[in-house]
């Protein structure tokens, strides 16, 4: 709303949290300059939902919580805010709509309990798009619909920190990826400090301007790293080159595609081309890109008969073979890391070694957003 | 008929008692993390099993001249609870409480703790919460536990007969009338009340298995 006017949060915490299993120690002074999101990233279990929960009220820490002049949690002095009163508000995973009151029902809860206006009522509305589904009761909605209006009920309680725990972890592909720029939008659009926990790659790159990593070591997990994501995008790529989530960045420019070629997108790297499935939506200029390591494929000829789009003369830079038969191949496409898993039979098979030219088929690449 | 005047009027107001008694005893039930809680369930339980004459003497005893009830009706000049209409609702209300706890129990636990912590992130309080958002949530586990209870003070036949007596108009039951009936051969009075009961009773299981198949759970 108030656009001109990008004020400073900070949110200041020192806290640890004590499980039966598991503990944790938070001490991070998370700052936002502008509206943007901070991710809290790591592993599944290393506490980042704890984490969010405590700074929302909803879990029992000890130590300090401080948001802007506010304090909210201090054990020693034994002030602990609660929840209702921290001016916070969260989206859940699978969004927790209340499933007593239908869309227009749980948005007015949120609403009557807020300083929102008719205003910010029909802003949100127009926002999210959710003028169609306020008639609806909660069940007939999609995942991806109950999170557009979980959302938007959160924003209707005008919290000064959005807190967001894995609300896309139970969608499917296509709606997370219908999700995320509505996140991006409310996020500039009603300049709100946004603190989002996953686990998954492909919404830090897309959702984060910060990162915050969590580490879990012999049940004692902290806050490992955290700055803006472009300066930790290699050590947040690298936590994941033993997953199933590996796969690598890289920068390019969308160019103007003569006659809508076939509808597909046309991605100029320094010598090559990438061609993607056509997005709309994201316009013309330098853009990353996501690809990952399992969805390309290596062959030391380049075939003519292959279905795939994109097959691109790389070079080896390193082979590092994985427990579970599967080798990660790095590789230099245009001055660029490009990561390939295939199993150690084929490295074998084909006789891979570090220096060889080969060509990369790429089956899929992920348009992430405007550099 | 008096007797089923009786017999409604106290199953209704143990209901009403029980519902108020049960809510937070089923909350605290449902959501603590207390190492004696299996005690209390326990506690809270043996009215299923304990056979009603058991119940009804400690009850006796209890309500009587010696215990705490004596003790509370010499307030208003009295010297017993038993045989009167306040310590047939004591005894109602203890012998009924699990059926009225356990379904508030399990319907909050089948909800548990998320609805209200989405409520607190919309700034509502805990009172505020559990109105607006638990109650309703709940509301056919308060149906069938009201039902149950309602329907179970109906059936109660031991416990009234220890602590009640058989006093028309005060503590006489329809339960206990019929037993009168058949003991007199008065089979045409007896045939009546049974069958009264057998209809309320059976219309009142129909709604609990109604709401509870929308529910899609147990009965208990």
């Amino acid at each position: 709303m108030n656009m001109e006017k990008s004020k400073q949060t900070l949110l200041d915490i020192d806290f640890s949290i004590e499980k039966k299993h598991f503990h944790l120690k938070a001490q991070a002074l998370i700052e936002w300059k502008k509206p943007g999101i901070h991710v809290i990233f790591g592993k599944s279990g290393c506490g980042k939902s704890h984490l969010l929960r405590a700074i929302a009220g909803l879990e029992k820490a000890q130590g300090t919580i401080n948001f802007q002049e506010l304090s909210w949690l201090n054990s020693q002095q034994g002030t602990h805010r609660p929840c209702h009163q921290r001016n916070v508000s969260m989206v859940f995973q699978e969004g927790q709509l209340f499933s007593h009151l239908n869309v227009i029902e749980n948005l007015q809860f949120s609403f009557k309990r807020s300083h929102a206006n008719q205003q910010d009522w029909q802003h949100c509305i127009q926002a999210l798009n959710l003028q169609p589904l306020l008639n609806k009761s909660v069940s007939q909605l999609s995942g991806g619909e109950k999170q557009r209006v979980a959302l938007g009920r959160s924003l209707l309680s005008k919290p000064a920190l959005l807190l967001m725990d894995e609300p896309l972890a139970s969608l499917d592909w296509a709606s997370k990826q219908e999700i995320m720029p509505y996140i991006q939008h409310i996020c500039q659009e009603w300049s709100l400090p946004i603190l989002y926990v996953t686990h998954s790659l492909d919404e830090v790159m897309q959702l984060a301007d910060n990162v915050i990593m969590l580490k879990k070591k012999d049940n004692q997990s902290h806050i490992e790293k955290m700055g803006p994501l472009l300066e930790l995008l290699q050590d947040v790529q690298h936590g994941f080159n033993q997953s199933a989530q590996a796969g690598s960045i890289i920068n390019g420019t969308l160019i103007e595609n003569p006659n809508e070629f076939h509808n597909l997108d046309r991605i100029q790297l320094k010598q090559n081309i990438l061609f993607t499935n056509k997005n709309s939506g994201i316009k013309k200029g330098p853009i990353r890109l996501r690809i990952q390591a399992s969805d390309v494929s290596l062959c030391l000829s380049q075939p003519s008969d292959s279905s795939i789009l994109n097959i691109l003369p790389v070079s080896i830079l390193d082979i590092s073979p994985q427990d579970n038969g599967q080798s990660l191949v790095q590789l230099d496409l245009d001055g660029q890391y490009l990561l390939s898993r295939i199993s150690t039979h084929s490295v074998e098979r084909l006789n891979l070694h570090t220096g060889q030219s080969v060509f990369a088929q790429i089956k899929a690449v992920a348009l992430q957003r405007p550099l | 008929m008096e007797a089923l005047f009786l017999t409604l009027q106290l199953a209704f107001f143990s209901t009403l008692i029980l519902i108020l008694l049960a809510t937070p005893l089923a909350w605290w039930l449902a959501h603590s993390q207390f190492k004696g809680k299996a005690l209390v369930e326990a506690l809270v339980a043996l009215p299923l099993v304990l056979p009603p004459t058991v119940l009804g003497f400690y009850l006796l005893i209890f309500l009587g001249p010696q215990g705490p009830g004596g003790w509370l009706a010499s307030f208003w000049g009295g010297n017993t609870l038993a045989f009167s209409f306040s310590g047939l609702l004591i005894g109602s209300v203890i012998y009924s409480l699990p059926f009225v706890v356990q379904p508030l129990q399990n319907g909050f636990q089948l909800i548990g703790v998320k609805p209200l912590e989405v409520a607190y992130t919309l700034k509502a309080s805990f009172w505020d919460g559990f109105k607006n958002v638990i109650l309703p949530l709940a509301k056919p586990a308060y149906i069938s536990a009201a039902t149950l209870g309602f329907a179970h003070t109906l059936g109660e036949f031991g416990v009234v007969l220890m602590i009640g007596g058989n006093i028309p108009g005060e503590t006489q039951v329809v339960s206990i009338a019929i037993f009168e009936n058949v003991e007199a051969m008065e089979f045409s009075q007896a045939h009546l009340l049974s069958a009264l009961l057998l209809v309320i009773s059976f219309t009142l299981l129909s709604i609990i298995y109604k709401t509870r198949k929308q529910q899609g759970a147990g009965l208990l």
